[in-house]
């Protein structure tokens, strides 16, 4: 049986795929019921189990194509994609508390919930990598993507009020 | 703007999402949810219980051990069940409301006269009748209440009575001129459940008679 803390967990990863706590409570709420419909005993990690339903869930109600479309190609065209296959390191981003909201709302789905399992589950590349079934190097690449679009965002509109430590 | 707020996106992060969490309700329904599905039987093995829960598979007690488990399909045997029971009550409505037998044969008689049809042999020899006729089951007798010479048999032809084959003869009553229709048939299954005594009723302006003779059902019929 999946505890309160099991299921603030798992809420926290719909919201990290929704970026809207109602549609991330609607999705969890829906992928509980179908888990409590499945034959339990062949399931050894509940959490893991319905990280992958939700992930799912939010894939089936949300357009694919948009889950997975690219970033804008005037952002990209800027991105070199060079040092892709190095080391990313995301830690020498810095951003104000109060903008994380309106941060998280300019990334994809996607890149927002790398970002969840790296920062907050704690997921070393790796294991992300291995966990989404994505070649470490097309997940580095994203990353690489991302930071470099986050950068770009603070450094034109200064919207975001992010600093990046050099 | 507050420079004490800037952190490291990983720290920013963390606190952002540990600031989200499910409400007590939110968190009350989805546990109340887990704990509904779970319930079992207080005596069973829990993990066993949950698996019964899940298939459907609960002990049986009783007689339900030995009648067939419709519960993977309960919704079509209740359909089938309900249609069986139209069916039955449709089948003994109907037989209910049938008419009685010599009813039937008499109306069916009326329908035959009207009907006209041609004779297959014209003769006035009831032998010849009787030959051209051979694939009844009974021989064709002159009816002791149609008294010759009064009557003049004038030929016959194949017909059906209650779904059976009989025998119908046009006959001549020399009183009156009058063509008359006989009608012949054997009391096999349901005809000999009539009583012997005549029957006579005016159907659709065909006055028939019934009655039965040496083995036979025999009707006269006639328009007025």
């Amino acid at each position: 049986m999946l505890d309160k803390e099991n299921l603030n967990q798992l809420y926290r990863f719909a919201i990290s795929l929704t970026n809207n706590d109602d549609q991330a409570y609607d999705i969890l709420q829906t992928c509980v019921e179908k888990y409590l419909k499945a034959d339990l005993t062949d399931i050894e990690k509940p959490v893991a189990y319905l990280k992958r339903m939700i992930r799912n869930e939010f894939i089936d109600q949300t357009r694919k194509k948009r889950f997975y479309r690219d970033v804008d190609q005037d952002v990209l065209c800027k991105i070199s994609d060079q040092h892709s296959l190095n080391q990313v390191s995301l830690e020498d981003i810095f951003v104000q508390q109060s903008e994380v909201t309106a941060l998280l709302g300019t990334m994809q789905p996607e890149e927002r919930e790398i970002l969840y399992l790296w920062a907050v589950e704690e997921y070393t590349i790796e294991e992300i990598s291995q966990m989404k079934q994505i070649p470490r190097g097309t997940l580095l690449s994203k990353l690489h993507r991302l930071k470099k679009r986050v950068q770009l965002q603070q450094d034109s509109d200064n919207v975001l009020n992010l600093r990046v430590k050099s | 703007m507050n420079k004490t707020d800037i952190k490291p996106i990983d720290e920013a992060l963390k606190v952002h999402y540990a600031s989200k969490s499910l409400s007590n309700s939110q968190l009350d329904q989805l546990i109340a949810m887990q704990a509904d599905t779970l319930k079992s039987p207080a005596s069973a093995d829990t993990d066993q219980a949950i698996q019964e829960t899940r298939t459907g598979k609960t002990a049986k007690t009783g007689l339900s051990r030995f009648l067939p488990d419709f519960s993977g399909y309960r919704y079509a045997f209740y359909a089938t069940a309900c249609a069986l029971m139209l069916v039955c009550l449709a089948v003994t409505f109907s037989l209910i409301n049938q008419p009685p037998l010599s009813q039937r044969i008499m109306d069916e008689i009326a329908y035959n006269h009207k009907q006209d049809m041609p004779i297959e042999v014209a003769s006035n020899s009831l032998d010849d009748i009787r030959k051209y006729l051979n694939r009844l089951s009974f021989p064709i007798i002159s009816p002791t209440s149609l008294t010759m010479p009064n009557w003049q048999f004038l030929g016959g032809r194949y017909c059906s009575i209650d779904g059976k084959l009989a025998a119908q003869l046009k006959i001549k009553n020399l009183a009156d001129n009058n063509i008359y229709t006989l009608y012949q048939a054997s009391t096999e299954a349901g005809v000999d459940q009539l009583s012997n005594a005549r029957l006579t009723d005016m159907i659709d302006g065909v006055g028939v008679s019934i009655w039965r003779e040496k083995g036979l059902l025999l009707g006269l019929a006639s328009s007025p």
